[in-house]
């Protein structure tokens, strides 16, 4: 399977049938004797400068998936291909210089920096270790990373606890940046960042992308982040792709009865929308991903279940424009609209002071970063 | 809503009256403040608080990280570390300042008038009981009931929160349940002497949106069958959007706006606010950039002269460099900026 | 949980199979032949060779090694040369009196060392948690050999309150064996005690400054049950198993503190056996010391299950 988008240019990155077992315990003979299935055979592509979202509650896999793809780990099954080369094929040493390409942001900004460690270390250390630029040129090539992601050169000689943790985050992005990857592969990246700060930290990954041409693997469980930085998302449930597709498409016209349910529970912060939730809640909670429900893991919480869905399989149905999903019966299910309602339009006037925040602050004795 | 600062001069007004709710305000909060004695350094982390709370209503606190919100609500409970924190002001609940009472007293309301739910559900149940025993034991402590019969009120409270067998689920520990069941059971906990205050500190940031739906539905729940105060203390406006009807917005340990949840999402009048409802993506808009709000929070050992937001703000003036009071905007609404109405704003740019 | 507790009785085998081996060649890695030792001065050979093979002396290893498990299994643990007793007999006269020492200890360590940790978790940063620190600190610091001379000094010599030495067994004088019996249990309990408080204090800190205490205040519930009920009940079960690993410790610490006190247990039959190269006691008396520590664990082990209800299920 592979589901490409209308582009012409041959993919970045491909997964097929990419699957990742954790064994949980074995008999004293070391056969397995329980198993997670953290990532089941899921496959999707990836073009240079795209970013595709993956979404899905706590546990589905995400974060898994998105190692498996840097072979962090190894998968136990399928192949990852990166710009025409097979990952899963390589020995330790070939991919270490494979690792370049494709690189990490973590969720935490402050267990991901070494305290003892000034930012310009960090930022030069995978310099050095990739060889990316000549000895002589390191710290230009610090200062100018440190630049591009908002940060001022001066700040190089500084630790990392006299930085806020939107800077640190910059500072973990300019790290990842500094081997020229084309992939920067965002678990969780602005989690644990409040509201305010999270939107600098996205306004820049957007920036960066349309300067440096990257492409995003962004793994989030905030739909509303997603929306607003993703060009296509894949929907998780419990190791599965369940729906896979344009955001646009994801968010105005879902097909899977999970995507409908994540959509329909996020509280909008904004009026008026007149939207039913309940029509679309799922029941119960997260099963155990150790002994998954046979069939369509959706059915021992699905709103539309049906007996048959115990016994159906859950591969993906692909429409001619790669909206994919993995509901046997979606073409029966009821229409749905208004998932996320429409809400009072901003007032222009608010919307005026909102774009106040972009200019340089008066006096400009505070930077905005 | 009355949250001005230095306290209005009607203060001495009957107490009594405000407290047991002519005007439907069961808990009053006024001027408070917390500070922290460090080794060296002293952290005002909660600076002249002021907030009501009424019946069968629910405030949301939103505010950046570190603005003073747990804190506020510990206080609320008098569970900060006594050896540190100082705490000074007026908490009315009931005819009586909450601050002032013995701590024996204090011991009868907490569980029983006013409870809290907490934000880490992983650990806030204690895993070497059944969450049956735990829910049972603040009903043996409040009532003078039986073993059995708190056991059976236990099990209808485990059951009015939607767990499932709830009979069996009483016997099971905190380890055999999901984070979202645990914090249904803390909420059982909470809700089991029916309280007249409810104090829910980020109830739903561990859990996931499809489980925090639900919680959030309970909640509303509750409010509307028991006239349950809420206070639902969260970093997500679409939270408050959904589940308030008021809102309290903080900065730097102060109020910084307060008001309708129509007024507020409608047209905030403090730039912070501003900031913050720009900085979130809408699902129904599309929005190229987002708000960021440059700077910093500045340094709670030394909190800034004059007005606290001042150095991220970009509508700043010469005037904020003294400190601005609570002044209200429209009836009800009310901003801590020199600036207000911000509407008047949006010519200059 | 019973498949859990089969798995640890599985993994014994090899422990105790490996504990044997150990046991067993201890004799051979000591120095001197101990058919020489008891022949006497200048035997002559057949002497030599007679006590050779009465002691079974002259086999080959292997088969030496076999007798030796084929008697321990049946409760023999071959013959002392020194006393020409049974050394199943030697173990069993002076085990009572070692244990009764050990036994003491730990009660006295327990008490103390969960009390103290106890409350100086709950004062903390108080004058009373200082002086609990520097208490603990003391026992864990202060020479077992030389506190029981000081106590010597200060009770026996000085007071006159306790006897110096000797040992009276329980069944004779209850009063009397109480006397002989507690400063050296003292002794022993000391430096124990200083370890589990510090580390009671540790954990209960760590458990006052959890969620599920803060819960539990946040129910209304009073500061004694909060302390007791739910924070003791998470601290103390690690306890368990350092209880149970420092009792073991407690028997093979007596050696030094018996010799102090000429109390006749453990520890001064190991000394006595081992200057005269007597192999098969000290044999025994490792062999019975080791299966003491191993069963110990295993019942640290169960008491860790069944406090513990994430292990239990
Ligand atoms: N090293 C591991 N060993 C065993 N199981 C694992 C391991 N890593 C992850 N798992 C299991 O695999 C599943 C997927 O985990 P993963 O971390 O990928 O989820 P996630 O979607 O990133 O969740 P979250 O949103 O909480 O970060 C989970 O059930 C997890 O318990
Ligand atoms: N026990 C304490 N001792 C000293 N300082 C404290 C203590 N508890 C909180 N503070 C400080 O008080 C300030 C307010 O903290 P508080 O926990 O109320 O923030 P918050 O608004 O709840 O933030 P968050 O959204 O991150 O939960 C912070 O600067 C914090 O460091
Ligand atoms: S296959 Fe059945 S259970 Fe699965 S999502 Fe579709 S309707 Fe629901
Ligand atoms: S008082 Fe001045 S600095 Fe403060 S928020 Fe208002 S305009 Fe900004
Ligand atoms: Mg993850
Ligand atoms: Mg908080």
């Amino acid at each position: 399977m592979s589901f490409e988008t209308t582009s012409s240019q041959p993919p970045l990155l491909v997964a097929s049938d990419v699957s990742k077992h954790f064994t949980l315990r074995r008999t004293i003979f070391g056969r397995p004797l329980t198993k997670v299935r953290a990532v089941d055979d899921i496959s999707f592509s990836l073009q240079p400068g795209e970013t595709l979202a993956i979404v899905g509650e706590s546990g589905c896999g995400k974060s898994t998936l998105g190692r498996v793809l840097m072979r962090l780990i190894e998968p136990s099954a399928g192949a990852v291909t990166l710009d025409g080369v097979e990952l899963t094929a390589l020995s330790n040493r070939d991919m270490l210089a494979q690792r370049s390409k494709i690189q990490l942001v973590f969720q935490d900004p402050y267990a991901s920096l070494n305290p003892r460690m000034t930012i310009g270390q960090t930022v030069g250390e995978p310099l050095m270790l990739h060889n990316v630029v000549p000895k002589a040129q390191r710290a230009e090539r610090v200062k100018e990373l440190l630049k591009m992601v908002g940060l001022r050169p001066e700040h190089a000689s500084r630790y990392p606890h006299e930085f806020s943790g939107g800077q640190r985050q910059r500072v973990v992005i300019a790290r990842a940046l500094a081997s020229e990857p084309k992939i920067l592969v965002c678990d969780e990246a602005v989690s644990a960042l409040d509201v305010s700060i999270q939107a600098q930290v996205l306004n820049l990954l957007k920036s960066l992308q349309k300067k440096l041409g990257l492409a995003y693997i962004f793994i989030s469980h905030d739909l509303s982040v997603v929306k607003h930085i993703a060009d296509r998302v894949a929907v998780m449930y419990l190791g599965k792709v369940v729906e896979l597709g344009e955001t646009r498409k994801i968010f105005s016209t879902p097909r899977h009865p999970y995507t409908r349910a994540l959509l329909s529970a996020i509280p909008a912060a904004h009026l008026g929308h007149g939207r039913d939730t309940a029509a679309h809640a799922l029941a119960g909670d997260l099963p155990s991903p150790i002994d998954p429900p046979s069939g369509c893991r959706l059915h021992t919480r699905c709103p539309h279940a049906r007996p048959e869905c115990k016994a159906v399989d859950m591969s993906l149905d692909v429409e001619a424009d790669g909206h994919a999903n993995a509901c046997a019966f979606w073409k029966e299910l009821p229409q749905t609209d208004d998932l996320l309602g429409k809400g009072r339009a901003t007032d222009p006037r608010l919307a005026k002071l909102f774009a106040a925040f972009s200019n340089p602050l008066p006096e400009g004795e505070q930077a905005p970063c | 809503m009355d949250a001005s600062n230095p306290p209005p001069a009607q203060e001495p007004l009957a107490r009594d009256d405000r407290a047991s709710g002519s005007d439907g305000a069961v808990l009053t909060v006024n001027d408070l403040r917390v500070c922290f004695a460090g080794d060296r350094t002293t952290t005002t982390a909660v600076d002249g608080v002021s907030f009501t709370l009424r019946k069968g209503r629910s405030l949301g606190v939103v505010g950046e990280s570190g603005s003073g919100k747990s804190v506020s609500s510990l206080a609320v409970l008098r569970l900060l570390p006594t050896d540190s924190a100082q705490i000074s002001g007026e908490i009315l609940f009931a005819g009586q300042d909450l601050l002032s009472i013995g701590e024996k007293q204090m011991r009868n309301l907490r569980g029983n008038q006013i409870s809290m739910i907490f934000q880490e559900p992983m650990t806030s149940l204690n895993p070497s009981y059944t969450v049956g025993d735990q829910v049972a034991e603040t009903i043996l402590r409040h009532r003078s009931v039986s073993k059995a019969e708190a056991w059976t009120q236990a099990v209808e409270m485990l059951r009015l929160v939607r767990i499932p067998s709830p009979e069996t689920r009483a016997r099971q520990y905190p380890h055999n349940l999901s984070g979202g069941m645990r914090q249904r059971v803390m909420i059982a906990m909470a809700l089991a002497c029916e309280p007249q205050v409810l104090i829910a500190d980020e109830p739903t940031t561990a859990l996931d949106v499809t489980i925090q739906a639900q919680i959030l539905d309970l909640l509303e729940n509750l409010k509307s069958t028991t006239g349950t105060a809420i206070v639902l203390i969260t970093h997500d406006l679409g939270v408050v959007a959904e589940a308030c009807d008021d809102v309290i917005v903080m900065y730097a340990g102060q109020v910084v706006e307060s008001g309708s949840v129509e007024q507020i999402f409608s047209f905030p009048q403090h730039p912070y606010t501003v900031g913050l409802l720009g900085s979130l993506p809408r699902l129904d808009e599309e929005r190229d950039e987002l708000v960021a709000i440059g700077g910093t929070v500045p340094d709670m050992t030394q909190p800034p002269a004059g007005c606290r937001f001042a150095a991220r703000c970009p509508f700043r003036i010469e005037k904020c460099a003294e400190t601005p009071p609570m002044l209200e905007v429209n009836p009800g609404h009310t901003s801590r900026c020199w600036r207000t109405p911000l509407e008047e704003l949006a010519d200059e740019f | 949980m019973l498949r859990l507790l089969g798995h640890r009785l599985l993994q014994l085998i090899p422990t105790i199979f490996i504990l044997s081996l150990i046991i067993f060649s201890l004799q051979h890695l000591l120095p001197g032949d101990p058919a020489l030792a008891l022949a006497g001065e200048n035997p002559d050979p057949e002497t030599v060779a007679a006590i050779r093979a009465r002691y079974g002396l002259d086999q080959p290893i292997f088969m030496q090694y076999l007798y030796w498990v084929g008697g321990v299994l049946t409760g023999d643990l071959g013959l002392s040369m020194r006393h020409n007793l049974p050394v199943t007999t030697l173990v069993l006269q002076k085990l009572p009196v070692t244990l009764q020492l050990a036994i003491m200890g730990i009660v006295l360590a327990l008490v103390f060392g969960v009390v103290g940790g106890v409350i100086a978790a709950v004062r903390r940063n108080t004058s009373i948690d200082y002086a609990a620190n520097v208490v603990s600190l003391a026992g864990i610091s202060v020479p077992n050999f030389w506190l029981g001379i000081m106590l010597i000094l200060l009770f026996s010599i000085q007071l006159r309150w306790l006897p110096a030495s000797g040992y009276v067994p329980l069944s004779v004088d209850w009063r009397m064996n109480l006397a002989t019996t507690v400063m050296p249990a003292f002794v022993l309990g000391t430096a124990i005690a200083g370890i589990i408080m510090r580390h009671t204090r540790s954990a209960m800190i760590q458990a006052l400054e959890s969620d599920y205490v803060r819960t539990a205040r946040a129910k209304g519930l009073s500061p004694t049950v909060v302390v007791v009920k739910h924070a003791m009940r998470n601290a103390l079960t690690p306890i368990i198993t350092l209880g149970a690993l420092e009792f073991g410790a407690l028997l093979s610490g007596a050696v030094l503190t018996e010799q102090i006190f000429a109390i006749p247990g453990f520890g001064k039959l190991i000394v006595d056996a081992v200057f005269t190269r007597d192999y098969a006691v000290v044999q025994g008396v490792v062999l019975v010391t080791a299966l003491f520590y191993i069963t110990l664990n295993l019942l640290a082990d169960i008491g860790y299950i069944l406090a513990n209800p994430r292990l239990r299920s």
